[in-house]
């Protein structure tokens, strides 16, 4: 799983450093825990991928036949349907280098 | 009653309130709410009474402009433009959840005594009755400078405005809501002309390719999450197709692409940031 710097960078604009990284880390890990448990919901589904979560974005890093599978509606609806039980108000896929023109 | 006959009855009506107001500047995008408004008002009043008036920056698509500026030869409406500077004001570039409140206060601080110098008194929007649902913080700067809305007062709905657009002949009937490319970079994340022209070459580009309808590339540092038409998503995700989003978003200047699985959604940011309901 892969947890960003965004809240925590986010929230360093506070006064109180120490409590504001507490802050953030306990972020941290809360995003890392959803990103962690969509994933693995998502590999009982059978789409096997990596999720980044940037605060309620949740970015799905997967090969291409797992992408095959998402140019199915009714797949995406339930991708949509578990990343929403998961806290997460969006959800994207991205393109890695393998996917190249 | 049809809709049809619904709308062209709040057309009526909006025709009687600019023919109570006279002479009346309209702030202008060439969106398809203020291209309408620009062209009832054109044709309820005469050239003579009215006026165009554009606010062009950084956060203003050039590709908007060059739609503007064909309406306003088409329809033979008088325009004047001004350059607006929110980028230089800190309170705008720092993107706070208001920072339209700023755009819109730097916008109306220059156009409304442009107008006046021009002899218009009444200077109107084209915000409509859907608006006022949305988080709109630039409604409150128009108030200030006693901008009138009265497609919003009149309760034109977009869908209203479309209507009659087409039935006007306006070639904006049919195009997507094109906000400022502000919009595309989450509250918080610094707004720059070169973030800008990022975000609209990256759209130009996937125009290029052949995205039609609705489209927003949203900033997130490094990446781009793409918002299309939930429509396009099925034709978008095929590999083929993926193949060439990703060349026109990463030739635009983005190191990583991702496409939006919900597809399109006004506001998005707006739902990612809690400040509207998902």
């Amino acid at each position: 799983m892969i947890v960003t710097g965004r809240t925590l960078e986010h929230d360093t604009t506070h006064d109180d450093g120490d409590e504001v990284r507490a802050e953030g880390t306990r972020a941290g890990l809360l995003h890392r825990d959803r990103a962690s448990a969509l994933a693995r919901a998502l590999e009982h589904t059978g789409l096997l991928c990596t999720v980044e979560a940037r605060a309620g974005l949740a970015l799905l890093l997967c090969d291409e036949p797992q992408l095959v599978r998402l140019v199915s509606a009714d797949a995406r609806g339930a991708v949509l349907l578990l990343a929403k039980q998961h806290g997460f108000t969006h959800i994207a896929v991205e393109f890695a280098a393998h996917v190249t023109a | 009653m049809p809709h049809d006959t619904q709308s062209a009855d709040k057309e009526a009506s909006l025709a009687a309130w600019l023919t109570a107001h006279g002479r009346v500047a309209v702030g202008y995008s060439g969106g398809v709410d203020s291209a309408y408004l620009a062209v009832v008002a054109r044709r309820t009043l005469g050239a003579d009474r009215v006026v165009a008036i554009i606010g062009r920056s950084a956060s203003y698509p050039a590709e908007q402009w060059a739609m503007a500026r064909r309406v306003a030869e088409g329809f033979n409406i008088d325009v004047l433009e001004l350059d607006t500077e929110e980028l230089a004001d800190p309170r705008y570039a720092a993107n706070p959840s208001n920072r339209c409140y700023f755009c819109k206060t730097e916008l109306w601080g220059k156009l409304v005594p442009l107008a006046r110098t021009h002899g218009f008194d009444c200077v109107v929007d084209g915000t409509n009755a859907d608006d006022l649902r949305d988080y709109r913080p630039g409604a409150q700067a128009a108030r200030e400078h006693r901008v009138a809305s009265p497609l919003a007062d009149l309760g034109f709905t977009k869908d209203d405005i479309r209507a009659r657009s087409r039935e006007l002949g306006l070639p904006t009937w049919q195009q997507p809501s094109s906000p400022c490319l502000s919009s595309r970079l989450p509250y918080g994340t610094g707004v720059t002309a070169e973030r800008l022209a990022l975000v609209e070459r990256a759209e130009r580009a996937l125009r290029d390719v052949g995205v039609q309808g609705d489209l927003r590339v949203r900033y997130h540092d490094d990446l781009a999450r793409v918002e299309v038409s939930p429509s396009a998503l099925t034709h978008w995700l095929a590999p083929d197709n993926a193949a060439r989003l990703v060349a026109a978003v990463r030739a635009a200047g983005f190191a990583r692409v991702a496409l939006d699985l919900r597809g399109f959604r006004s506001g998005s940011l707006n739902v990612l940031h809690g400040v509207s309901a998902a």
